[in-house]
């Protein structure tokens, strides 16, 4: 669970700055999104495996995975929400003398911010999921038990472990669901919400 | 750093004084040789427009879509930057000044508003006092000062979020905003053209109410003529690359339209609009013994006056003045006014 949420924390700080990076252009947002797309479609277990053949099998091995995967709907949702924000909104904060960083900052961000967020959630969901695959590697949260399930088939507790593994990921992604409503709840400014 | 353009002492109530008392009043704009060639263009979108706007009216540039207009009127703060000429405000050479620091002195508005949808009313009027660092109790009682000034109740409005707010209401909060930190000019781009004609209609009222207390010096681009007809001080009819056809006051180029052009872009009834810058009281007053069905005040136009008769099917109105008869005006009246200006001896 520490592992999941290490993993969102640092692929929101990558994304959030990839995206500001790259919302300004067309053609560098459409090429950042699409490389993020592609990423994704890799099989994380291949991923695992380059990564154990150069690092050994470690955390270092798992955690950038982790976090190439949960970067992608964070990009896409922080260059969508950034791209958003309507044009006669910031034709009229510029021509009253708003700057490039408050634009940023005090503009586009807020109008963003549901639409990060939501990818802020997806993300997680999928990081939750994937750091039980990452056992694989690293003995490390409830993955293990959906590794020994696998690793003894045929024995007494094999249902049992794999029954642990699956309700509980599924319980750890419903409590991570349950704080971002809370969150949004919370953070989302009064006039953005629909 | 530019001064805040007004002295008023944080502790002052606004609300006793009321806005005319101590805000800026406008300062002139001077265009020279104004010129904007956009990258892989032959021809420029403006072409060296040189043009004088007088502190304190309303100049309004007027012409068809696409021929530079709304260009000419960005290049002022300079959300275009200018490829070559200068522009002067005030005196002062604004042309390489910082545009951030430019653009809070002087107030904008567009036809699609902008208001800050996170924002609530009273944040988004506050905007441009807050990049100036006002003090809060100041910003404060200044957005509450400016929504009254728009018509809109501060305890209503105040903690509202824009999409609350009609396109009307909302307009008028981005005229307050504009006028927030009280800019000696404004630059307004078809800030009525968005919502119906009734309200466009009374919104246009208001303004004109409002700038006779504030005296700015405001830039208003429609390609609504009657619009300019109805607001301008002066109009500036622009041609493609925004040239200027003409640039006088309405009652001279319905009058004396410069060429084609302006004419085509008068429309018809060119007659019946002059009607609307004169006032009854300019015509000398026959004798009131006459009784008649209907009455006009003398501050009513000489359109209005001609419209009740023609809609009643009379030949003479009374003329009142604080309700009480002082006059009759016949049909006559009018139609040797028309076809006899008062300043044009050669008719």
């Amino acid at each position: 669970m520490l592992l999941s949420l290490y993993t969102v924390l640092a692929a929101v700080a990558i994304g959030l700055l990839i995206a500001i990076l790259t919302y300004r252009s067309r053609v560098r947002a459409d090429f950042t999104i699409a490389t993020a797309a592609v990423a994704f479609t890799l099989p994380s277990v291949a991923l695992f495996g380059f990564l154990v053949s150069i690092v050994g099998s470690n955390l270092l091995a798992v955690f950038p995975v982790l976090v190439l995967y949960a970067l992608l709907p964070i990009v896409r949702n922080g260059i969508v929400g950034l791209q958003s924000a309507d044009p006669n909104v910031i034709d009229a904060a510029r021509g009253m003398g708003v700057g490039g960083f408050r634009m940023l900052w005090q503009i586009r961000l807020p109008i963003a911010w549901p639409v990060i967020l939501a990818g802020i959630r997806v993300s997680t969901q999928l990081t939750v999921g994937i750091v039980a695959i990452g056992a694989f590697v690293q003995k490390v949260g409830l993955g293990t038990y959906g590794y020994d399930a696998l690793d003894n088939l045929g024995s007494v507790n094999t249902q049992n472990k794999a029954i642990v593994c699956i309700l509980f990921v599924t319980l750890i992604a419903l409590v991570f669901d349950a704080v971002f409503v809370v969150i949004r709840r919370f953070t989302t400014p009064r006039g953005a919400r629909a | 750093m530019p001064e805040n353009p007004t002295t008023v002492e944080p502790t002052e109530t606004g609300k006793q004084t009321g806005p005319a008392a101590h805000d800026a009043r406008g300062v002139p704009i001077v265009l020279s040789e104004l010129t904007k060639t956009y990258p892989g263009q032959a021809k420029p979108a403006v072409d060296a427009v040189s043009m004088e706007i007088p502190a304190g009216e309303i100049v309004v540039l007027v012409g068809p879509s696409g021929c530079g207009k709304t260009t000419t009127m960005r290049m002022v703060n300079r959300l275009i930057e200018p490829t070559s000429g200068t522009i002067t405000i005030g005196g002062d050479d604004v042309t390489h000044l910082d545009d951030v620091q430019l653009r809070r002195r002087i107030g904008y508005v567009i036809q699609q508003i902008g208001l800050i949808p996170h924002l609530s009313i009273a944040q988004n009027v506050a905007l441009v006092p807050k990049l100036l660092k006002w003090d809060k109790a100041r910003i404060r009682s200044r957005v509450d000062e400016m929504l009254t000034t728009v018509g809109l109740d501060p305890d209503d409005y105040r903690d509202r979020y824009p999409r609350q707010l009609s396109g009307g209401q909302q307009q008028r909060v981005g005229v307050a905003r504009a006028l927030a930190a009280d800019p000696p000019i404004m630059l307004m781009d078809e800030p009525f053209g968005a919502v119906d004609p009734i309200t466009r209609s009374r919104l246009q009222d208001e303004f004109l109410s409002l700038q006779q207390q504030l005296g700015k010096t405001i830039v208003f681009v429609t390609h609504d003529f009657d619009e300019a007809l109805k607001l301008g001080d002066r109009i500036a009819v622009l041609r493609e690359g925004s040239k200027i056809a003409q640039y006088d006051t309405p009652e001279q180029i319905l009058a004396h339209p410069a060429d084609e052009f302006v004419e085509s872009f008068i429309g018809e009834g060119a007659a019946l609009k002059r009607l609307n810058f004169e006032r009854v009281d300019s015509l000398p007053l026959q004798d009131d013994s006459v009784q008649t069905r209907e009455t006009v005040d003398v501050s009513s136009t000489l359109h209005a006056a001609l419209d009740l008769m023609v809609g009643k099917g009379l030949r003479q109105v009374t003329v009142a003045r604080d309700g009480r008869p002082v006059g009759m005006v016949r049909v006559d009246d009018i139609l040797d006014r028309v076809n006899r200006p008062a300043e044009d001896p050669t008719a």
